[in-house]
């Protein structure tokens, strides 16, 4: 585990887009996606269940993502995400105001000399 | 993986079984158990990756449609207000039931009521730490409506039964022992009409389930994202 994760607070507005940025490389069950926003921070960031759980919720009644129970059955059965394309569309969104809104807390917190 | 099943299993003890709740039991079980394989495959021992799975959740009250996440205390001390007032109210109400009838009990009972709710009201009023006031707890709203309604049945079956009693008592040996009733003079009626009310006492449960889900709202915590770390 690296030695200091990512305060949360930061994370949080994010983690629909996240979650969805997951899904658009293929469906993907909870654990699965837990893993791949795990790796793909480099350890950074670990995706806590019950966030998970709040945020694939949240997804589902918006109409982004779509679930359905896996057929493979050792133990338990499987529940599967897909996204669908309302939340193809949310993802360009939220990336765009994303890019938006870093550049300009960028140009606001880094601290310039004035000449 | 029994250990983990029986842990999924107390983690929704509180909810009844619906569909719904069965399908997040079996994703979140499923996924605690990909997790502990993930980890043993790892090289985690099993006895720790079972601890880190059930580490990973400790409450699914935020995932449970109808929950509600509110400041919990400030919540609770409303309602407790409110039930003093409710107390109060009886209580007055019911005073003039006790001139006409001295053999009654619930006047008493709304007395020792408001004495016992208002001094616990009045000593957790003094407590300002925030701590203690921000502090956010689920409430179940969903099991708060069944349980509203169940006391309004409760309520209209006392009424029925107690009614159907004092019928019973007060015109029995007219019907009986065709012995007629006597009800000379307004103070025997009025002891009557008493025995009648007395059933509505009962209304103030009901009316402080209404209150406690109108309240709800009042103190939701509003945050959208309602997750704990």
């Amino acid at each position: 585990m690296a030695p200091s994760l990512i305060s949360s607070d930061y994370m949080r507005g994010s983690l629909d887009p996240i979650i969805l940025c997951v899904l658009l490389n293929g469906d993907s069950y909870g654990y699965e996606i837990i893993k791949a926003v795990s790796h793909q921070s480099g350890g950074l960031y670990e995706l806590k269940e019950p966030s998970l759980y709040t945020s694939l919720k949240r997804l589902e009644s918006l109409g982004s993502v779509v679930s359905y129970w896996g057929t493979e059955s050792r133990g338990g059965r499987r529940k599967y995400y897909r996204i669908t394309p309302k939340g193809r569309e949310m993802y360009e969104t939220s990336l765009a105001e994303w890019k938006r809104a870093r550049d300009l807390i960028d140009r606001l917190m880094e601290r310039r000399v004035r000449p | 993986m029994e250990e983990l099943k029986s842990y999924v299993d107390l983690l929704f003890s509180h909810y009844r079984n619906t569909q719904r709740i069965l399908e997040l039991k079996e994703e979140v079980l499923n996924n605690l158990e990909a997790k502990v394989a993930d980890l043993t495959a790892q090289g985690v021992e099993k006895e720790e990756a079972v601890r880190q799975a059930k580490a990973s959740i400790t409450s699914v009250d935020g995932l449970i449609d109808g929950n509600r996440l509110v400041y919990y205390n400030q919540y609770k001390m409303e309602l407790t207000q409110i039930a003093v007032l409710y107390s109060v109210i009886a209580w007055i109400l019911t005073l003039p039931l006790k001139i006409v009838d001295t053999g009654i009990w619930d006047n008493e009972v709304f007395l020792v009521l408001i004495l016992a709710v208002g001094i616990w009201y009045l000593l957790q009023r003094g407590r300002k730490e925030p701590d203690y006031t921000e502090r956010t707890s689920y409430v179940r709203l969903t099991r708060l409506r069944s349980q509203h309604k169940a006391t309004w049945w409760l309520f209209v079956i006392i009424v029925v039964v107690m009614t159907g009693l004092t019928t019973a008592v007060q015109f029995g040996s007219d019907f009986w022992f065709s012995a007629p009733v006597v009800i000379d003079g307004p103070f025997q009626a009025g002891a009557l009409v008493v025995r009648y009310l007395l059933p509505f006492c009962f209304l103030i449960i009901p009316l402080l389930y209404h209150a406690a889900i109108k309240l709800v709202s009042r103190y939701e915590v509003d945050d959208e994202d309602q997750d704990k770390e």
